[in-house]
């Protein structure tokens, strides 16, 4: 398993925003959490990355506890895993190329030319040949997300983590993020754990899903399963139930 | 209604000495990599001299040269009723230097740079930026606070240097040419009354207050959460902080050199 979560627990200000979640990613395979805003995806990933502190529970990423890692194996952890942020979380003072190459320029003691080098191979790889001297506010919504893919890959990552890898896009642009998602998976056999709240991701990219629904997992499974739940608002939130009640989840 | 009051007081007291333990912890966590770090990041740090240092010297220097001239002003007006007027210079020269040579700079830095750095970070807090870094390997506090902190440190020295050479021109020119104190008279006035260790004292001033307004800024831009409302309001609290902090110090300092 490339991610294990037991009985995990994260309070912030006091409030339990994870409760008792159970998740296990296993090498090779694309895990979908879906949920709602608010419903603790974010800060699931956000703990998984070793930038929130969970309460209770266990958490191992490659074999690591994370309740009791140092600071060098956190690092290690990083150096496996790219992260696409929700919002792209593009650098805006860098230019696209430098934005991508940043982790290289921090840490191979590669020089800038062969920095660049690899930085534009990558953002051709996520389709933007003649992005690399653009500055993050001449881009639009979808070239963010490519970039933002492109700055994930180019560590050649084992786990790549997407926090709503098509929120804020169009139907046409969702559908391209998502194409170039499974040619991703497919070139660089990463093991991914995308949490979001399309279920055109959850339909076309998934090996297995699970439901988070305030702080909870109410169902898991393939999306044939997940289409005979029981629970009413998993049945709700795939579009194939009667409208949710909020006491009845 | 007494115990509300002590109440209140105790949670604001509470809040000063958390907001004091921050404050102090962050400046210590980006010191520690000021020689690693910092001289690592050469680019930051020019980047950053010019942005504290070099884009200050017109507004620092207009100032400076204003207040030194408005000081001779005043200054004379009092000492003239005792015929004291030839001491002008000297009182000027030693208050801008001392005191409002240090002062006045770090206040316009805070005001300009430290709602700037707050602002910066603070946007960087909210579009999970800060996230990234760390996601990328590398500490917020290295990478966005230690090479403000070395800048500051030699920029708000050069600055007050520049600002009481100024002051001490503006004073001169009005000195001369207003009050009709001699010219020779002036500056040997000036430069009897000034020695190395009030310069130092307001070196040593300078270099304090740039690291206080480097700390208090980058705090609150990486305490900023919510949208833009909330990187308004870090932008407010840095530079009411800084001053607080600026005032505050310069009264401890001034004490301190006052009885060593």
């Amino acid at each position: 398993m490339i991610i294990q979560v037991e009985d995990l627990v994260v309070v912030l200000k006091e409030q339990e925003i994870l409760h008792r979640v159970n998740l296990n990613v296993p090498q090779g395979k694309t895990i979908v959490i879906l949920g709602q805003s608010g419903s603790g995806k974010t800060v699931l990933l956000k703990t998984i990355l070793g930038l929130i502190r969970p309460q209770q529970g266990k958490l191992m990423i490659f074999g690591q506890d994370m309740f009791r890692i140092e600071d060098e194996h956190l690092f290690n952890i990083r150096k496996k895993t790219g992260m696409v942020f929700q919002s792209s979380a593009l650098f805006d003072s860098m230019s696209v190329w430098e934005n991508v190459g940043f982790s290289l320029l921090e840490h191979s003691g590669l020089s800038e030319k062969e920095v660049r080098k690899q930085a534009e191979d990558t953002l051709a790889a996520v389709g933007l040949d003649d992005a690399a001297d653009k500055m993050p506010e001449e881009l639009s919504g979808g070239m963010k997300k490519r970039v933002g893919i492109a700055r994930a890959l180019i560590g050649r990552p084992q786990l790549l983590l997407y926090d709503e890898p098509t929120a804020g896009l169009d139907v046409i642009i969702s559908a391209s993020i998502i194409k170039l998602m499974e040619k991703i998976h497919a070139e660089f056999s990463t093991t991914e754990l995308i949490v979001t709240h399309d279920l055109a991701i959850a339909r076309n990219l998934a090996d297995h899903i699970a439901v988070l629904h305030e702080g909870k997992i109410l169902a898991a499974g393939d999306w044939e399963q997940l289409k005979n739940s029981e629970n009413e608002f998993v049945r709700y939130f795939l579009n194939i139930g009667e409208p949710y009640e909020k006491e009845n989840a | 209604m007494t115990t509300r009051f002590i109440s209140s007081l105790g949670v604001l007291v509470l809040e000063i000495i958390s907001y004091l333990g921050e404050i102090t912890f962050i400046i210590i966590s980006a010191s520690k990599k000021i020689f690693s770090e910092g001289l690592r990041r050469k680019k930051l740090v020019l980047e950053n001299m010019v942005k504290i240092g070099i884009d200050s010297f017109p507004l620092v220097g207009i100032i400076s040269t204003f207040t030194g001239m408005v000081m001779v002003m005043e200054t004379a007006i009092t000492l003239k009723k005792f015929g004291g007027e030839i001491y002008v210079g000297g009182i000027v020269s030693l208050s801008m230097v001392r005191e409002l040579g240090p002062v006045i700079v770090a206040l316009i830095v805070a005001g300009r740079v430290g709602a700037s750095i707050a602002a910066e970070i603070g946007s960087m807090k909210i579009t999970e930026q800060i996230d990234a870094l760390e996601v990328l390997g590398v500490n917020p506090v290295s990478y966005l606070i230690t090479p403000r902190l070395l800048s500051a440190m030699v920029m708000l020295p050069v600055l007050t240097l520049m600002a009481n050479f100024l002051s001490i021109i503006g004073g001169y020119i009005i000195g001369v040419y207003i009050v009709h104190i001699g010219s020779g008279v002036y500056l040997y006035q000036s430069f009897e009354f000034i020695k190395v260790r009030d310069i130092f004292i307001g070196i040593i001033k300078a270099f304090v207050f740039g690291i206080l307004i480097i700390g208090a800024s980058c705090l609150e831009g990486l305490r900023t959460s919510g949208g833009a409302e909330g990187v308004g309001n870090a932008t407010t609290n840095a530079v009411v902080n800084a001053f607080f902090l600026v005032i505050l110090t310069n009264l401890i300092l001034t004490a301190i050199f006052y009885f060593l």
